[in-house]
């Protein structure tokens, strides 16, 4: 049985409102015993008075509801927060794909981290190292930001199920009728009661699977307790309005556990502690380590680049020395709906205007007779950061004598710069010291 | 935390590592250096680095795009700094710490010229 209908059917409201006319005025409830009597509270029922006695409050008797549930309550939750942290993590799955493969197959390309080697190479995996390599742990990018992102998700689901409005329902009665009767219909005081909420607050009564509310009359009427008199107003039948009793009570079950048990759930612990810092990176609209980054365009594509330092170049003819300035190459890449299928979707560019003999006034880098033969004999990953690393190798040392640049370096007379300013500047002249190949040499070293 | 090591009290630890434009971890080949490199020269490191000898099984196939880099003309860079292969390496170590041990450090990058420029004037 789903959890509504068990709600629904095992609701001590309408379990007492089975066996006898029920009626809730001012949230406490009253039910009618059989047989004639001459008490002042009586409903009135085919020319016959019947009793009403005094009950429970509203309240109390949905506690008493909650408590007979707390074990399908509990399940409920249990599998509510499952489920809402499965889809969550499935539909960011699948949108992650393309950075996923940024992260896991181009950027360990472009990663200066030799430390495991390094390790091996100084020996130093001493007990300060481990200590340091803990802490450092401890720092890792993943620490807090699942369960800030967890802390956020469930703020946004609590509003959207705020805004889940219960179906209110009117009453049939017309305006006519209140004229011609003179009733209104008569409203309880405020209470966290969903019947409450269910009714808008009115006084109502359950006779025979049938909700009414009740309208107050001067005189007469079919209903009378405590001196007030009142007619019922057909509203609903019961099971409708136990099926939204049951809704606004699923809603408040789910909202209570993103509130509350979340963050203790068995399965938010388990995909914390899977989480990896790629997953976090993978969550990220941009990202930037050393000297390289991403930054999402969209759900299908994004761009990797590196960043270019300051550089000078040296004019061979002439023995000039031109200034220019650090910036981001990229490449943009995407891949269709699923992240298969990953494509370079543009070749390097800068990513904001960026003058240099190579570059094109929309910045598209100028790589001469470069081809990417490499990609089919090479993981893409690999070959993705090699196109990076090569395009930077461009703009520091392509220019050489018998190259045809875009823009020769005499047209950025602007850009001079003398040796000694450069060296006070730490600047490297970067297409300086060129080597011949011993290609001989290394043939026959490989044969 | 960091082990501090006292200079003095203990002989200096050199480490060198070589590497295309690349830099994970499979695209480089390090190796500890004996002191008596300080004053060889870049091209003498180079070379001892890639020699088939001292190569493991791991580092055969950088070594092979270090030489397809070399095999025509190309660019050396030192810490950075770029460099000629007659260049003495004495000058270009940097004193650097890992996990508590301090070295002196020797990165190489060799590269190929790329030609830059308009393929349709070439």
């Amino acid at each position: 049985m789903g959890i509504e209908k068990t709600i629904a059917e095992r609701s001590a409201v309408f379990g007492l409102a089975d066996s006898a006319p029920l009626f809730v005025i001012d949230g406490r409830v009253h039910y009618c015993l059989r047989g004639e009597n001459a008490s002042p509270n009586t409903l009135l029922v085919k020319g016959r008075k019947i009793e009403v006695k005094e009950g429970p409050l509203l309240e109390t008797l949905e506690r008493v509801s909650d408590g007979k549930l707390e074990k399908e309550y509990a399940s409920y939750q249990e599998r509510f927060i499952a489920e809402e942290l499965k889809g969550r993590e499935d539909s960011s799955a699948k949108n992650d794909k393309l950075i996923r493969f940024v992260v896991a197959e181009i950027f360990p390309h472009l990663k200066k981290d030799n430390s495991k080697v390094l390790d091996k190479v100084l020996d130093s995996e001493s007990e300060a190292g481990k200590a340091e390599k803990d802490e450092r742990g401890r720092k890792s990018i993943k620490n807090g930001v699942y369960e800030k992102e967890i802390e956020t998700y469930a703020e946004n689901r609590i509003k959207e199920l705020e805004k889940v409005r219960l179906k209110v329902r009117k009453p049939k009665s017309s305006k006519l009728e209140s004229i011609l009767f003179n009733q209104n219909l008569s409203k309880s005081s405020a209470s966290n009661s969903i019947f409450y909420n269910l009714t808008e607050g009115f006084n109502f009564g359950v006779i025979s699977k049938t909700v009414y509310l009740l309208a107050n009359v001067s005189s007469d009427g079919e209903l009378s307790v405590n001196g007030r008199r009142y007619n019922l107003v057909t509203l609903a039948y019961s099971d409708e309005i136990a099926a939204e009793y049951a809704a606004e009570k699923i809603k408040r079950l789910s909202m209570e556990a993103l509130t509350t048990k979340l963050k203790e759930s068995e399965e938010f612990l388990r995909i914390k502690k899977e989480r990896s810092d790629i997953d976090e990176i993978c969550k990220m609209d941009s990202y930037h380590e050393q000297d390289f980054g991403f930054i999402k365009k969209n759900n299908h594509s994004a761009i990797v680049y590196v960043d270019v330092p300051d550089y000078v170049l040296e004019d061979h003819q002439e023995g000039g020395l031109y200034q220019f300035s650090g910036h981001r190459l990229g490449i943009e890449i995407g891949g269709d709906s699923d992240g298969g299928g990953i494509q370079l979707v543009e070749s390097p560019f800068a990513l904001r205007y960026t003058a240099g003999p190579f570059y094109g006034g929309d910045s598209e880098l100028c790589m001469g007779t470069y081809t990417k033969g490499y990609f089919s004999r090479m993981p893409k990953g690999k070959a993705f950061a090699k196109l990076l690393a090569d395009a930077r190798n461009v703009v520091l040392r392509g220019y050489h004598k018998g190259n045809n640049p875009r823009q020769p370096l005499s047209d950025f007379s602007g850009r001079r710069i003398s040796r000694e300013e450069a060296e006070r500047k730490g600047l490297e002249i970067t297409n300086a010291n060129y080597q011949r190949s011993r290609k001989g040499e290394m043939e026959e070293e490989d044969d | 935390m960091t082990r501090r090591t006292n200079p003095e009290a203990e002989p200096k630890k050199y480490v060198a590592t070589l590497r295309t434009a690349l830099s994970g971890t499979e695209d480089s080949i390090m190796k500890p250096l004996s002191g008596n490199y300080t004053n060889s020269t870049v091209g003498a490191v180079i070379d001892y680095l890639t020699d088939p000898k001292q190569l493991e099984e791991a580092e055969v196939a950088t070594a092979r795009s270090i030489k397809s880099e070399m095999s025509r003309e190309y660019a050396i860079s030192v810490n950075g700094k770029t460099a000629t292969r007659e260049d003495r390496v004495g000058n270009f170590f940097q004193p650097r710490e890992h996990r508590g041990v301090n070295y002196q450090a020797l990165e190489i990058e060799v590269a190929s010229v790329q030609e830059g420029g308009l393929i349709s004037l070439v």
